[in-house]
C-alpha cells in the first residue's frame, strides 16, 4: 500500500507576502518565481477532502468552484459564482487558498 | 450549501467492443427517469468538442431502429464475495466449526462478513465477521449476537473463528492476533446461548465467503451484501466444536494443508488462482466460485519475505483480497443490437443514444476490418489497453498528487461528477479501493466514462486528432487494437506497410510487444505517435475476458504501490510493474522510453545536427533547417508535452538509431520520472537535468522496416493546428508517405 502525501506539503504561508498573490495574479499560468512556486505547491497539494475543484459548466467555456466531500457523495457547490474563464476560476480558488490557510482575507 | 448534480441520466456499455463486418454487437443501457430514447451509430472521426480542436465530428452509419428504445434501470452491484456451489453439503449440522485467517482492511467502518451460512429471505443462519465496531461478531438468526469485545486492528493478521452446539445451546467466537501487541489483549472469546428453537442451517440455504445473502438470487452479484474489505485465508468447516487454541494451531500449520478428520470444508485459495474456482481440499469437493474478481495471488498469514513471487511458492499466496466495491461485470441485460455491416469501413465507432430532452450517451467500440483481411496500408492501433487502464479513473477526486501533478485546479465534467458519486461503477488501475489497496484490474464490462466527449480528453479524445488527420489526407486506415494484438500476435498486423500508435500507448502484455516487435523485425514500418508508450507490463487473461491486470511495483509512475511480494500478475505469472525493470525499457522497441511528466505546459523541438543527414531529408521535407518543430497545439500548446520520452542506448536504443529532434524550452516545467534517478538529489527538473527532454527518434529495422518515434504525448494533438497546415503535420505525412512507399521502390 502506498499512501499518497495526503498534508504533506509543508511549505509556510506567510500572509505578508501580497507580492507573491501580485505576482501569480499577474501570471496565472506562470513561469513563476521560485517562492511562488512553493506557495503553489502547499496550496495544491491540500488533503483531498474538501479540496477545491473546477465544475465544468460549459465544456471548454465556463466553470464553478466546488469542493470535494467523501465518496458517493456530491461535489459541494461553495457559491454561485460563474467563471468564464479559467484563470479567473484560478485566481478565485488562490483566494479561497490564501484565506484557509492564512486566516486572513486577501486584500491586495 | 447546494451541490452538483452531474445530470447523467443515460449510460450504456456493449458486450464487446470489437466488432467486425457481419458480427453483431449487443449493448446494454441503464436509464435513470428516461422513458426511451433513440439510437444511432456513427464512426468517429474526431471524439473532441475542444472550439478549437480539430472540430468534433462523427459520421452518421446508421439508425439502430426506425422506432424509440425504451429505457430502463439497470443498477450495478459491486463488492467480490466467493460462493459456496452446493452449501447443502454443509447443511443441517449440528455441532461444528469455522474459522479463517484474515486481514482487514477496513475494521471499524461497517458490519463486514467473513463467513455465511445464511437465509437472507428468512433472515435464519448464522455469520461470522466484523461487527461495525470492528470487533468480531457471530451473529444467529432468531437469536442475536455475541462480540469478541476486542477490536480487530487494520492490516494485522488473526484467526478467527466460531463454534456452534446446537445440541446443547451454546456458541462460541473467538480471534488471536498472529502478533502480540502489549496493551492489546491477544485473544479474545465470547459465548452466547442458543434459544429455543434455534437450529442449524437447512437445505437450500447460500454459503458465502466474504459476504451474506441478501435472499435475493439473480442477478448474481445481487445476492449478497455485507461485503468485507481485506484478506482471508483457508476458510475451514470443522466437524466438531473446536476450542480457540485448536482452530489457531490447525489453520496457522506451516507446510500445506494437512487435513485431519471431521473436517467438513477447507479452502484453499492457492488453488485455480487464475481462475473463478475456490477448491475444497478436504476430500468433500465443496468448491466454491468467486464473483467480481477479487484479487488473488496475495501473500498469505505465513508469507515470510522469502519469496516475491506466488508461482515459486504458491502455498505462500493462499490469501484472497476481497473489496466491497470490487465490480467485474454490470451483468445489464442486452436493450438492443446492431449487426454491422458487411461493407462497413474499418474505424473508431459509437453508439448514439439521444433523447428529446438532451440527454446523450456515446457507447465507444472498433470495427476491425473482416478476419483475415486488410482494407488499408495503414494500422491505426486503438490502444484499449491504455484506454482500460484509465478506465473510470477517479484521481482528481481521490488523490492528492493529481492537482499538483496538473499545476492547475482539477476541472470535473459531468462524467467525473457522476464517477465520484456512483462508485458502482468501478474504478481504474489509477485508482485505491475504498480501504486504501490499489485497483489492479479494470474490466469494460461496464461503462466506461473517460471515453466520453468532454472536457477529459486524456488517451481516447486525443488519440481521434490522428484519425481526423488521416481524414483530413485522405488516407485509408484500418483499426486493429491492442487486444487483437495480444490474442492473435503478429499476425494481426504483418500485413500493413505502416502501423500507427497514438498518443499514449502505455500498456503492453507480453505478446503485444513481441508482436511489435516482430513486426518491426520483419520489415514493419511503425510511426510512434506517443510518449509514455510501452512501459507497464500487463496482462489479460482468457477466462476473464475484458479485464486488463496491472501490477504495480515500487517504481514508475504508480498511482498507487503494490504491496511487497504482489507484484506478479495472477493472469500470467510475469512480474508487473515496469517493461524497462523487466529487462525490455521501451527504447529497446521505439528508440525512445518515458523520462518525464510535463503537464504545467508543452514546448517544442529542434532538429539536431544529425537530421541534416540526406538519409533523412524524406522526413524534413518541408521544413527550413532552422524551423521550430511543434510551437503549437491544442495541450498546452505545444507538440512536446504531458508525457516525454528520451533516447538512451543504456535502456536499449538501438546502435543505429538517430536523434533527429529534440525539445527545447522544457525548463522547471518538465519533471524527472522516479526511476530516472537513483538517488534523490535537487536538480531534478528540466531547468537542470538533460534527461528532462523529449527526442524525435528514427532508425531502420531489418527487412526494410523503419520506426519514427515522435516520443510526446501531445505530437497528435498539434497536427490539426492551423486547419493541419503545419510542420507536425508535414513531418508526420512525410515519414507515412515514406513508409506506405512498397519496399522494393526503396531498394
Amino acid at each position: 500500500m502506498y499512501r499518497y502525501w495526503e498534508e504533506a506539503a509543508i511549505y509556510p504561508v506567510d500572509p505578508r507576502r501580497i507580492d507573491l498573490a501580485r505576482e501569480f495574479r499577474a501570471g496565472i499560468r506562470g513561469p513563476h518565481s521560485e517562492e511562488l512556486r512553493n506557495l503553489l505547491h502547499r496550496m495544491r497539494a491540500t488533503p483531498i477532502r474538501g479540496k477545491y475543484v473546477l465544475v465544468v459548466v460549459e465544456p471548454f467555456r465556463s466553470w464553478r468552484i466546488g469542493r470535494i466531500g467523501e465518496r458517493n457523495r456530491p461535489i459541494e457547490a461553495i457559491d454561485d459564482r460563474i467563471f468564464d474563464s479559467l484563470d479567473a476560476a484560478e485566481w478565485a480558488v488562490f483566494e479561497l487558498r490564501w484565506r484557509d490557510l492564512t486566516g486572513t482575507e486577501l486584500e491586495l | 450549501m447546494n451541490s452538483f448534480a452531474s445530470g447523467i441520466r443515460m449510460l450504456g456499455y456493449c458486450d464487446d467492443w470489437h466488432a467486425s463486418p457481419g458480427s453483431t454487437i449487443a449493448f446494454k443501457v441503464s436509464c435513470d427517469g428516461i422513458d426511451s430514447y433513440r439510437a444511432r451509430v456513427g464512426r468517429v472521426i474526431c471524439a473532441d468538442l475542444d472550439p478549437l480542436g480539430p472540430g468534433f465530428r462523427v459520421d452518421p452509419v446508421a439508425r439502430i431502429r426506425p422506432d424509440p428504445i425504451s429505457g430502463r434501470f439497470q443498477p450495478a452491484f459491486p463488492g467480490s464475495f466467493a460462493r459456496i456451489d452446493d452449501p447443502d453439503r454443509l447443511a443441517s449440522q449440528k455441532r461444528f466449526s469455522v474459522a479463517a485467517l484474515v486481514w482487514p482492511t477496513r475494521p471499524g467502518r461497517g458490519e463486514q462478513t467473513i463467513l455465511s451460512h445464511w437465509d437472507g429471505a428468512a433472515e435464519r443462519g448464522w455469520q461470522l465477521g466484523l461487527d461495525a465496531d470492528g470487533t468480531l461478531a457471530l451473529t444467529i438468526g432468531g437469536c442475536g449476537r455475541v462480540s469478541s469485545s476486542v477490536p480487530l486492528l487494520y492490516r494485522h493478521w488473526y484467526l478467527v473463528m466460531a463454534s456452534m452446539d446446537f445440541d446443547l445451546g451454546t456458541a462460541m467466537v473467538g480471534q488471536i492476533a498472529t502478533r502480540a501487541i502489549p496493551g492489546i489483549p491477544r485473544a479474545a472469546t465470547a459465548s452466547m446461548e442458543l434459544g429455543e428453537g434455534v437450529s442449524a442451517p437447512g437445505s437450500g440455504i447460500p454459503f458465502l465467503i466474504a459476504a451474506t445473502s441478501t435472499g435475493t438470487a439473480n442477478p448474481a452479484a445481487a445476492s449478497a451484501c455485507r461485503f468485507f474489505d481485506g484478506k482471508i485465508e483457508r476458510p475451514t468447516v470443522f466437524g466438531t466444536v473446536l476450542e480457540l487454541e485448536e482452530a489457531d494451531a490447525f489453520l496457522r500449520s506451516p507446510g500445506g494443508s494437512p487435513i485431519r478428520s471431521g473436517i467438513l470444508a477447507s479452502w484453499d485459495f492457492s488453488r485455480q488462482m487464475a481462475s473463478d474456482r475456490i477448491e475444497d481440499v478436504s476430500g468433500n469437493a465443496v468448491h466454491g466460485r468467486t464473483i467480481n474478481v477479487p484479487t488473488r495471488a496475495m501473500t498469505g498469514c505465513s508469507w515470510d519475505s522469502s519469496v516475491l513471487s506466488w508461482k515459486t511458492a504458491p502455498e505462500l499466496y493462499a490469501a484472497i483480497h476481497f473489496h466491497s466495491d470490487d465490480i467485474y461485470d454490470c451483468g445489464w441485460e442486452t436493450d438492443f443490437t446492431w449487426k454491422v455491416p458487411d461493407d462497413c469501413r474499418s474505424g473508431y465507432y459509437a453508439a448514439i443514444l439521444e433523447t428529446d430532452d438532451g440527454d446523450l450517451d456515446h457507447i465507444p467500440f472498433f470495427v476491425r476490418p473482416p478476419a483475415g483481411e486488410r482494407t488499408a496500408d495503414v494500422a491505426v492501433i486503438a490502444c484499449t489497453a491504455t484506454y482500460l487502464a484509465y478506465a473510470n479513473t477517479h484521481v482528481k477526486v481521490d488523490m492528492v498528487g493529481s492537482e499538483v501533478m496538473a499545476e492547475s485546479v482539477n476541472q470535473l465534467s459531468q462524467y467525473e461528477l457522476h464517477l465520484h458519486e456512483h462508485r458502482e461503477l468501478g474504478h481504474s488501475t489509477y485508482d485505491h479501493h475504498l480501504d486504501g489497496s490499489g485497483v489492479c484490474y479494470s474490466s469494460r464490462l461496464r461503462p466506461m466514462l473517460t471515453m466520453r466527449p468532454g472536457p477529459y480528453t486524456f488517451n481516447y479524445i486525443n488519440d481521434t486528432h490522428l484519425l481526423a488527420w488521416l481524414e483530413h489526407i485522405g488516407q485509408p486506415y484500418d483499426v486493429i487494437t491492442d487486444e487483437d494484438i495480444h490474442a492473435r500476435g503478429v499476425d494481426a498486423i504483418s500485413g500493413y506497410r505502416a502501423i500507427i500508435t497514438l498518443s499514449h500507448p502505455e500498456y503492453t502484455s507480453t505478446n503485444m510487444w513481441d508482436a511489435f516487435d516482430s513486426y518491426q523485425q520483419n520489415g514493419g514500418r511503425h510511426l510512434y505517435l506517443g510518449g509514455n508508450g510501452f512501459y507497464w507490463r500487463v496482462a489479460f487473461h482468457d477466462g476473464f475476458p475484458g479485464i486488463l491486470e496491472c501490477r504495480k511495483g515500487a517504481t514508475g509512475v504508480r498511482a498507487w504501490e503494490g504491496e511487497p511480494g504482489e507484484d506478479h500478475m495472477l493472469f500470467t505469472g510475469e512480474p508487473g510493474g515496469l517493461w524497462r525493470s523487466s529487462g525490455r525499457a521501451p527504447q529497446r522497441l521505439v528508440g525512445v522510453g518515458y523520462s518525464s511528466t510535463m503537464f504545467a505546459r508543452s514546448t517544442y523541438y529542434r532538429r539536431t545536427a544529425a537530421s541534416h543527414e540526406p538519409e533523412f531529408a524524406f522526413i524534413f521535407d518541408g521544413i527550413e533547417p532552422e524551423e521550430v518543430i511543434g510551437d503549437f497545439g491544442r495541450r498546452g500548446g505545444g507538440a512536446a508535452g504531458i508525457e516525454i520520452d528520451r533516447w538512451d542506448p543504456d535502456l536499449g536504443s538501438p546502435p543505429n538509431s538517430v536523434v533527429l529532434a529534440t525539445s527545447e524550452n522544457v525548463g522547471i516545467d518538465g519533471i524527472l520520472s522516479c526511476e530516472e534517478y537513483p538517488i534523490a538529489t535537487r536538480g531534478t527538473d528540466g531547468s537542470q537535468h538533460g534527461f528532462v527532454r523529449a527526442d524525435m527518434v528514427y532508425f531502420e529495422t531489418p527487412g526494410g522496416g523503419a520506426v519514427f518515434s515522435a516520443g510526446s504525448i501531445t505530437w497528435i494533438t498539434s497536427l490539426a493546428h492551423d486547419g493541419f497546415d503545419n510542420n507536425v503535420a508535414r513531418i508526420t505525412g512525410n515519414v507515412l508517405q515514406r513508409f506506405l512507399r512498397p519496399h522494393e521502390e526503396d531498394e
